[in-house]
């Protein structure tokens, strides 16, 4: 009998059946590697004026053409998803991390460091993203892209609360109190039970995390905040299309399509995994 | 108060627990679960526990597992005190049955991982394949077919689940077991066959068993002894042929009323001329317990709380009245 | 006990069959299954669970989920056949006509308005006329009248604050309040421990032979069938299999399931050591029903004819039939199905 690796097997399997799902994660996981794939896909870096090719439109050379500054359009939009899927990934994966292990402690073992870890949590979701984002960039230097930690400081309160609910739940199931009463380990009690069943709700909300990282990281760059010139971001990309939607429409279409694309992926998968992961169909 | 002479495997002695309860109009209280109760269970012995629901049966059977911690008193397993020590060593020793096997087993687990926690607890080096046989061998002795090993819990029916609840207990090899109202959540067809398990077991295990249930004719099948709670007390502790032959306590006798008549004839023959119905009578301040339903109760129940005394050798009785009835 | 067939008849189900759809096929919960109410009779509905007995009357109040199929038969209550009924005119007909309890109270009262408000509700529902302070007094009456010592504090209270077995005194409350002509009452006290079931049964037949209301009553506790029912139908399988007076069942059952059933009723002066007894085998999976008779699985008494055809019903005594082979066959049946 192998142990717990069965249920992952099985939820696989049903995983693979919805085609939404397994569509968007395809998409996503296809965007993620052309970024990753940047500088083998284009010859053209992001940041090189060619003010021969001032809006160019799409040739051989230059498949999406080029900018306002003749630009290659189609490396800006692979080196901006570099930026821009980096940033949605680490935060939210840090807001995991974090937001997982605060949320498990409170949740599990209840007391006073629950009290000051709810606390802590509290005050922490009550400060706006932006405000934490603009005075992160303020202390540890602008446009270096550091409002990441921001975003993952806002996220963690939502992982942490939706961890702690869910192992209180847990903790009141009687499968617990059994371990408990055969004197099993309070590690292995964690990572057999507690994890196993609030996996689930973690991946669902770790996929909605990434999508909300990424709209904010988006609008952030459309607002000229966290990222210098020329790193291209695709917010940012698309706040420079904008002044050429009626002559030139083709950045800020591709930009917004990016952005969109990558977007309902996730949320797709997000949705799939939701009806994969319950085991009752 | 031991039948069996030699000494008791489990022997608890005032055992309190009490639960604060915070209301936001009455304040606090204390509710008193488990209110200093003293009992033995002697080797390969079945001591039943009946009463109603919330008398503190459960969190009695909890408490001597130490999964909640008591309040008071004391808890001596096979000559030692566990009260205060480190459960760990025991816990292979001591275990538990739940009443709900739906909620008992992890929905996200397989049955062989389930089973598979208690192999691991009580013998953690062992290899794939001796684990194995012992997970295979367990089902066995609960009767479970082999291939149950790789369904999940909600593809098993009731009887099945507890099988599989009963098999995970058995893992750790234990001489006790507390069997928290193991039937009382599934059909009456059932509840023969987990029964007849359980005795099964007994015999052959040589298991010492704490059965709590909430219906007396369940556990007149299965104790040799009986006690009664009522509201965090015991009231009446004897040999399980007296406690439903000749029961001295009257809350003992209204339980033996409240089953249902075995036939029509027996339902029309029995005088249904019950006083006072309405429920919930409160917990008086003083006196006996239960002297706001008792038929029988005089002035002196509604202020001195009677103690556990003898009635007759082994026959013991909390009631003011006594033996004199 | 009243005599059978002595009054007119309420609710009359004839031919029911209701299936399930699922992953691994349809399920046949029930199977054609025929049975009667006559007014002020309390008629028990008995079985394992998954039998099929609860299905068949949460299909007749139209309370089945979408997944689920009434395939043929109807329900006539006073001559009207429920399952034809418009959406409006059911609902209608329900909590007036036909009042329904169940087996976990606290999940059909709303947890966030008080007892008193969902009473109230209940009668204004059905009655607009009523104004708000005679709807109060009606509750509060139908409270006392159900046994609940202080009606006007429960009323100001929420549903978690009331124990089960008050809880489900409430309910009872509420399925009365419109003065219904039959009460199904779907295992109110599985979840009860034995002494609060003793007083809610003890309710209802109190209730019952006031009000002279008509109760169809679904559990698998014969003890409580002893008690409380005039006539019994046991389920198997999603068929009838037994049907008579209580008396007939309990002192001349004569199909081998209700045989087994009776042995299971709990029995407070059976000498200790005697073996438990129980039925061998799982209930029928509904799924893959067998061809032939439902129970011959588990039957003690099967014979090669019980696996090709579903055995006929036998009239055994007026209003007594059931359907097995040994009695078509006329063979004595080794247990005499006596129980006292």
């Amino acid at each position: 009998m192998n142990t717990t690796s069965n249920i992952w097997f099985d939820f696989l399997r049903k995983l693979c059946k919805n085609r939404a799902a397994v569509a968007g994660f395809f998409v996503f996981l296809s965007i993620c590697i052309a970024c990753a794939l940047a500088p083998y896909l284009t010859k053209w870096d992001y940041f090189s004026i060619d003010t021969t090719i001032v809006h160019a439109a799409p040739s051989r050379e230059h498949i999406l053409g080029a900018d306002n500054l003749g630009r290659d359009i189609f490396s800006r939009l692979l080196y901006g998803g570099r930026v821009t899927l980096r940033i949605a990934l680490v935060s939210t994966s840090l807001a995991a991390a974090v937001g997982c292990a605060a949320g498990l402690i409170a949740g599990y073992f209840r007391g006073r460091a629950d009290f000051f870890i709810s606390h802590l949590l509290d005050m922490l979701a009550s400060i706006p993203v932006f405000m934490l984002i603009i005075v992160t960039e303020a202390s540890l230097g602008w446009g270096r892209g550091y409002f990441m930690y921001a975003l993952a400081a806002a996220a963690v309160p939502q992982f942490a609360m939706l961890v702690r609910a869910s192992a209180m739940n847990i903790m009141g199931c009687t499968y617990i109190e059994a371990a408990r009463a055969l004197g099993v380990r309070h590690d292995k009690i964690i990572r057999r039970h507690v994890l196993h069943n609030i996996a689930p709700p973690l991946i669902i909300r770790f996929t909605s995390g990434i999508t909300e990282a990424l709209v904010i990281c988006t609008i952030m760059g459309y607002l000229g905040v966290g990222i210098n010139p020329p790193t291209p971001e695709w917010g940012a990309l698309a706040y420079t299309g904008k002044a050429f939607t009626r002559s030139h429409p083709l950045l800020i279409i591709l930009s917004s399509a990016a952005i969109a694309v990558c977007v309902i992926s996730v949320s797709l998968f997000g949705d799939g995994l939701r009806d994969a992961l319950d085991p009752r169909e | 108060m031991d039948k069996m002479g030699d000494t008791p495997l489990l022997k608890i002695e005032k055992l309190k627990k009490y639960y604060e309860i915070r209301n936001k109009a009455r304040g606090k209280s204390i509710l008193r679960a488990v209110d200093g109760v003293s009992l033995n269970i002697g080797r390969r012995e079945t001591l039943g526990l009946v009463g109603e629901s919330g008398c503190g049966k459960t969190t009695l059977g909890r408490a001597i597992l130490r999964l909640t911690e008591p309040d008071g008193g004391s808890i001596t397993y096979d000559g030692r005190d566990i009260t205060h020590i480190n459960m760990f060593p025991y816990r292979s020793r001591m275990q538990i049955v739940f009443q709900d096997p739906s909620d008992c087993l992890d929905p996200r687990c397989r049955i062989g991982d389930i089973i598979a926690e208690g192999v691991d607890a009580k013998a953690p080096k062992l290899s794939k394949s001796e684990r194995r046989d012992m997970i295979y061998g367990l089902l066995e002795t609960v009767s479970l077919a082999p291939d149950c090993a790789h369904r999940y819990p909600h593809e098993l029916s009731g009887g099945q689940q507890q099988r599989v609840g009963i098999a995970r207990a058995l893992a750790v090899a234990p001489e006790f077991i507390v069997c928290d109202e193991p039937v009382s959540a599934l059909d009456v067809s059932y509840q023969a066959q987990i029964i007849e398990l359980l005795q099964d077991l007994q015999e052959r295990l040589g298991l010492t068993y704490l059965f709590i249930s909430h219906d007396l004719s369940v556990v007149r099948r299965m104790s040799d002894r009986i006690g009664v709670m009522y509201l965090g007390k015991l009231v009446e502790l004897a040999k399980a042929e007296d406690v439903v032959f000749h029961p001295a306590h009257p809350y003992t006798r209204a339980l033996i009323e409240a089953i249902p008549a075995p036939d029509p004839k027996t339902a029309r023959e029995r005088s249904r001329t019950h006083a006072d119905d309405r429920a919930d009578p409160g917990i008086p301040d003083k006196g006996c317990r239960y002297c706001r339903l008792c038929e029988c109760a005089v002035p002196v129940c509604h202020i001195d709380e009677p103690e556990l005394t003898s009635v007759s050798p082994g026959h013991f009785c909390a009631c003011n009245l006594g033996h004199k009835q | 006990m009243r005599e059978d067939g002595g009054s007119e008849i309420l609710l009359d189900v004839m031919g029911l069959d209701v299936s399930f759809q699922t992953r691994r096929g349809d399920v046949r919960a029930v199977n054609g299954i025929s049975y009667c109410v006559r007014r002020g009779e309390a008629h028990g509905l008995v079985g394992e669970s998954g039998g099929g007995k609860s299905v068949g009357v949460h299909a007749i109040m139209g309370l089945l989920g979408t997944s689920s199929r009434v395939n043929a038969g109807s329900a006539l209550f006073e001559g009207r056949d429920i399952l034809r009924l418009k959406k409006g005119e059911l609902a209608s007909l329900r909590g007036r006509e036909i009042s329904m309890i169940f087996q976990n109270p606290s999940s059909y009262l709303d947890p966030v308005f008080t007892i008193g408000s969902q009473m109230i509700e209940t009668i204004r529902a059905h009655d607009r006329s009523i104004s708000k302070g005679a709807a109060r007094s009606l509750s509060e009456d139908m409270l006392w009248e159900v046994g609940i010592r202080d009606p006007e504090r429960r009323m100001r209270q929420y549903p978690f604050e009331l124990s089960g077995g008050m809880s489900q005194r409430v309910m009872i409350a509420i399925a009365l309040l419109c003065k219904p002509k039959l009460l199904i009452a779907d295992e109110p006290t599985t979840a009860l421990d034995v002494t609060t079931q003793a007083q809610i049964i003890r309710l209802l037949k109190n209730l019952q032979s006031r009000s002279g209301m008509a109760m169809l009553y679904i559990t698998h506790n014969f003890g409580i069938v002893a008690e409380l029912c005039d006539r019994v139908s046991v389920i198997c399988g999603g068929y009838i299999v037994e049907q008579g007076s209580t008396d007939d069942i309990f002192y001349g059952a004569a199909h081998p399931y209700t045989q087994a059933l009776l042995k299971l009723i709990p029995r407070i002066d059976s000498p200790k050591n005697e073996p438990a007894p129980s039925i061998g085998g799982p209930p029928v999976d509904s799924v893959s029903l067998p061809k032939g008779c439902v129970f011959r699985k588990r039957c003690p008494f099967r014979m090669d004819i019980c696996s090709r055809d579903f055995p006929p019903r036998i009239n055994l005594a007026p209003y007594h039939s059931a359907n097995c082979w040994l009695l078509e066959l006329g063979k004595e049946l080794p247990g005499d199905g006596q129980n006292g």
